[in-house]
């Protein structure tokens, strides 16, 4: 059976992988907050951009897409775990605990993470691509699928809202 | 309230080049969209450090490539799969109605005013085994063929 080409070869795609795996770890595992299904995500992302088409498109293009797949995959679970029945005490502590574990190690001030773990995962994934990543706001609609004008609306909520935490567990 | 402000990308730069000029400082503390950018980026830097900071050991490109490869086996195999049913289901059926014309013209005569084939036209023309050897050979066929097709996707 002829094998057909990926839209990248292997070479390409170790300097591709290089040089966003840890962008990408960083923004599925805070917008997630667990290290499990934050794998499950990351492996996903990079095996859907292998492949597509995307190997063909300029860097930043690329690593546009696979921040998109990685935020569509990320909505499909947030919306799955809304339908879903909350998850049972036993696997809910399991979950938190590995994410204490990691979350802990990642903050030097552990507040900040603590802050930012309160927001919602909607919150977290738009200002992690609107203050880390820097993505226009166009590509960030795109990203979690919502409308362009709603994310000017949602991201200076989500800011108000993490001062406000901030505020509270006094950190400002 | 206004929640949106076009200088927004100058102060994100700003805040993390630490480049500012007076201007802008201004306008930052003036405008309520800038000036909550401008609370919020220490956080934000805060936590992008300390995320880049620990070093999780993440899978290697290999694992990746190889599972995307695999993953697209499956997905060929499963159309392959489907591909394979359907042909040996239009073989089976198309057997089935030869072998009722042959067998049982009886019923088309009444329905269709069909008249069945003459025994001695098909008896003298084909030896036995050779419908089979024509299904077996033309399933075969097919398999190859919807292989070619599934590669070629």
């Amino acid at each position: 059976m002829m094998e057909q080409p990926f839209g990248m070869d292997e070479a390409a795609f170790r300097a591709f992988y290089e040089g966003t795996r840890q962008s990408l770890w960083s923004y599925i595992i805070r917008s997630l907050r667990d290290t499990t299904r934050a794998d499950d995500v990351f492996q996903e992302s990079y095996v859907r951009f292998i492949q597509s088409s995307a190997g063909t498109l300029e860097p930043a293009q690329q690593r546009a897409y696979l921040f998109r797949t990685a935020s569509n995959l990320l909505v499909d679970l947030y919306r799955k775990q809304k339908r879903l029945q909350p998850m049972s005490a036993e696997a809910e502590q399991m979950h938190t605990d590995s994410y204490d574990r990691s979350s802990h190690a990642m903050d030097v001030r552990h507040d900040v993470g603590k802050a930012f773990d309160q927001l919602t995962s909607q919150e977290r994934s738009l200002l992690w691509l609107a203050y880390v990543e820097e993505y226009p706001h166009r590509e960030i609609a795109g990203m979690l699928k919502v409308k362009e004008k709603s994310v000017k609306v949602l991201l200076f909520r989500a800011k108000r809202h993490l001062l406000q935490i901030a505020e509270n567990i006094g950190l400002r | 309230m206004k929640e949106y402000c076009s200088r927004e990308p100058e102060v994100v730069r700003a805040l993390k080049e630490d480049a500012w000029n007076e201007g802008l400082r201004r306008h930052t503390e003036d405008c309520t969209v800038c000036s909550t950018t401008a609370g919020i980026m220490p956080m934000m830097k805060q936590l992008a450090t300390d995320t880049l900071r620990v070093s999780r050991a993440l899978p290697s490109y290999q694992l990746l490539w190889i599972r995307a490869q695999f993953v697209r086996r499956q997905e060929k195999l499963s159309l392959l799969d489907l591909v394979a049913f359907i042909g040996a289901l239009v073989i089976g059926l198309t057997g089935l109605l030869g072998v009722l014309i042959w067998k049982v013209p009886g019923v088309f005569q009444s329905v269709f005013g069909f008249k069945g084939p003459q025994p001695s036209a098909w008896t003298d023309l084909i030896p036995v085994g050779l419908p089979m050897l024509i299904v077996v050979g033309g399933l075969l066929l097919y398999l190859a063929l919807s292989d070619v097709f599934v590669a070629e996707r």
